[in-house]
């Protein structure tokens, strides 16, 4: 039992880093290495607004504001430059990653810096304990993939970013403004990065390089999952979620973390369109998938 | 990419030089002890940026202090002295070609490392061939025996071999669970422990190695919880501390089971909420009340006054190397590397963490303390009295 919640809480904790990453990365095609620093942001504005107003909750809701907010400027003077060139854009947001550190590194020191749960304690479950706060994560993990795939299925905001990320110049001809669809999509992506990082401060501690343990598992959910595909980064999450809980339980936590990158590997192979693919959805961008 | 992020990073970090580095004399000129001709320069490696970027300002500021203390009382055999900073950025590279600078192009004459023992194993040849002495003074895992090397930080027979049938004694626990980074460090600390818990009639009921980066340590403390175990050693480092203690009471462990964060220095309890003491042991906190401790501190504040920066058993080293190197020079009359290695032998120190002496095989016997963290800082539980390095060459 206590391994099957230690499988669930992974699987939350990875939806919930991957799912910014699945809208910048899965929908724009932008390998954004900076992924780390928005969480990094979130966590931040979650530590400044529970320092000044005392209400966690009311950080979780200024965190994806303030952070998308902070993402359009950078959208537009920097990543814009960059969307027919996906190489570059690694070096951009590679170098944008390094630039956020040192910002925050600035304004709030490089210490180690504590969010308060709001939700201490733990409870019993089947003769195990689980904290309340574990249970809350994984909750808003999925509530938040629920609500982006509603938006993106049946709003006509989703259309219309689909439709651009599927075939811009096609967009465009239709009178769709895209310059605008890209701000948008890249502010809700960031806006998902900065949410997370706001409900995951709580758990661990928070400080400027906190965001780049995060990124490869992101990635590497995005990928096993399928560009564009919400139901199959679920799946992956799941299934490598599952794969690191196991393996560090019964072998080391050493191998969870080389079994995740294996069982990555292998799906990628096997499924190099994603796990999303078996079930048939939208997929924006990849040659294959016509 | 963890790696690559931190190597990129430490291209900017090229040196924080205190800004001392001007003409040779210049210092003296103002200085009150009244030296003069060229300086005896010292070279001090510190991670000022990277992944350990916390532990630096704190060492420059001892540094700074070492400096001017040696200068005000005179200097050394009639020269002044120039603590000459080099940033590592956290990076073996980057500590090569930072001890390059020092050794070769600002000619310093020794080096006082508070760095990684990655960066110091990087850095040692460097070392050899420019045929300084170097003093490397940070907790490690013990047995670097390089002859141009003297280390002054504790190593584990110091703060491992003791302080285990304390903590068993005194908090009543026998049945230990390690875990820790996956290095050499922990590795070694791990190994010793064995030995440590055996002698003392407890016994290790897990042992568990995690990636550097770890922010889930669930399947860990469960593991822990059904061990029955009711001591940790915990020999994670920075942020993985951090959140294992946090998580270990967010489980509702924290009461039945102790702590002993090996690697938790001051700077981590600001991350910790509110959770159960976790247990410390090393050569010097903040807290120690002795007279040296009280000067040492009065003089930073003095110095630095706000932007005064915590002191930990890593910053009061790099104070430590430099007044040992200052003795030796002094007792041998010379910066002839020879000769100021042959004088560190034997070389005794009231420094703030108490009485040191080096030994023979280039460790230090030195006090042991046992401090209780109390919110963000520690409180002091007990004094071990000096500890041996024992033999580690």
């Amino acid at each position: 039992m206590a391994e099957l919640l230690n499988a669930v809480y992974a699987t939350g904790l990875l939806l919930l880093v991957a799912v910014g990453l699945a809208v910048v990365f899965g929908l724009m095609g932008i390998i954004n290495l900076a992924h780390g620093e928005f969480l990094m942001l979130g966590a931040y504005v979650a530590l400044a607004v529970t320092s000044l107003t005392g209400s966690f909750w009311l950080a979780i809701a200024a965190a994806p504001i303030l952070v998308a907010i902070l993402s359009l400027p950078i959208e537009r003077f920097v990543m814009r430059r960059f969307y027919a060139r996906p190489l570059e854009t690694i070096v951009v947001t590679f170098g944008l990653a390094i630039v956020l550190q040192q910002l925050v590194e600035g304004l709030f020191g490089r210490g180690f810096q504590r969010v308060e749960s709001p939700l201490p304690g733990s409870i019993s479950f089947f003769g195990t304990t689980f904290p309340r706060y574990r249970l809350f994560l994984v909750m808003a993990a999925v509530l938040i993939v629920a609500l982006l795939w509603v938006i993106q299925r049946h709003t006509l905001l989703g259309l219309r970013a689909r439709a651009v990320m599927q075939n811009p110049e096609l967009a465009s001809s239709l009178g769709i403004d895209i310059s605008r669809a890209y701000l948008l999509t890249f502010g809700v992506g960031s806006a998902l990065a900065g949410l997370a990082g706001a409900i995951i401060a709580p758990t661990a501690s928070v400080f400027p390089a906190m965001g780049t343990p995060f990124v490869v598992s992101a990635f590497l959910v995005v990928l096993v999952g399928g560009l564009g595909s919400l139901g199959g980064m679920a799946a992956a999450a799941a299934i490598l979620g599952v794969t690191q809980t196991v393996l560090a339980g019964r072998v080391t936590p050493v191998f969870g973390v080389i079994g995740v990158v294996v069982v990555a590997v292998v799906f990628m192979r096997f499924m190099p369109d994603g796990v999303g693919r078996l079930w048939g959805q939208f997929r924006p961008r990849t040659g294959r998938a016509a | 990419m963890a790696v690559l992020v931190l190597t990129l990073a430490a291209c900017g970090g090229q040196s924080a030089s205190d800004g001392e580095t001007g003409p040779a004399g210049t210092e003296s000129a103002d200085g009150e002890g009244g030296a003069t001709g060229d300086p005896i320069r010292i070279g001090v490696l510190l991670q000022l940026s990277g992944a350990a970027g916390v532990f630096g300002p704190p060492s420059q500021q001892a540094a700074e202090l070492a400096e001017r203390e040696i200068n005000d009382a005179g200097g050394l055999l009639g020269r002044p002295v120039e603590v000459v900073i080099g940033d590592d950025a956290t990076d073996a590279s980057t500590a090569q070609e930072q001890a390059e600078r020092l050794l070769n192009q600002e000619d310093v004459d020794v080096l006082i490392s508070t760095e990684s023992s990655a960066a110091r194993e990087a850095v040692l040849p460097i070392v050899e061939r420019a045929d300084e002495p170097m003093i490397y003074t940070p907790l490690y895992e013990g047995g670097a025996c390089n002859e141009n090397l003297y280390n002054l930080g504790e190593v584990p027979k110091q703060q491992i071999e003791p302080v285990i049938p304390y903590i068993q004694d005194e908090y009543g626990v026998d049945s230990w669970y390690i875990v820790g980074d996956d290095y050499n460090w922990p590795r070694a600390l791990g190994e010793v422990a064995q030995d440590a818990v055996a002698d003392a009639g407890g016994s290790i009921v897990g042992e568990e190695y995690v990636p550097l980066g770890t922010n889930d340590f669930g399947t860990i403390i469960d593991n822990i919880e059904s061990s029955d175990a009711d001591v940790v050693m915990a020999t994670l480092v920075g942020a993985d501390a951090i959140a294992f203690v946090q998580q270990l009471n967010d489980f509702g462990l924290g009461e039945d089971v102790r702590v002993f964060g090996v690697a938790m220095l001051e700077n981590v309890l600001p991350g910790l909420g509110e959770v159960e003491p976790v247990i410390a042991a090393f050569g010097y906190f903040e807290e120690l009340e002795n007279p040296e401790n009280e000067t040492f501190l009065t003089a930073l504040d003095e110095m630095f006054g706000q932007d005064r920066e915590q002191q930990t058993t890593l910053s009061e080293g790099t104070y430590e190397g430099i007044h040992l190197y200052a003795q030796a020079v002094t007792q041998a009359e010379s910066t002839e590397t020879e000769a100021v290695l042959q004088a560190l032998n034997g070389q005794q120190f009231d420094a703030p963490r108490g009485s040191l002496t080096v030994g023979d095989s280039r460790h230090v016997t030195q006090n042991m303390y046992v401090a209780e963290s109390r919110g963000e800082s520690y409180e002091v539980m007990h004094d071990l009295g000096e500890i041996d390095p024992g033999d580690q060459c």
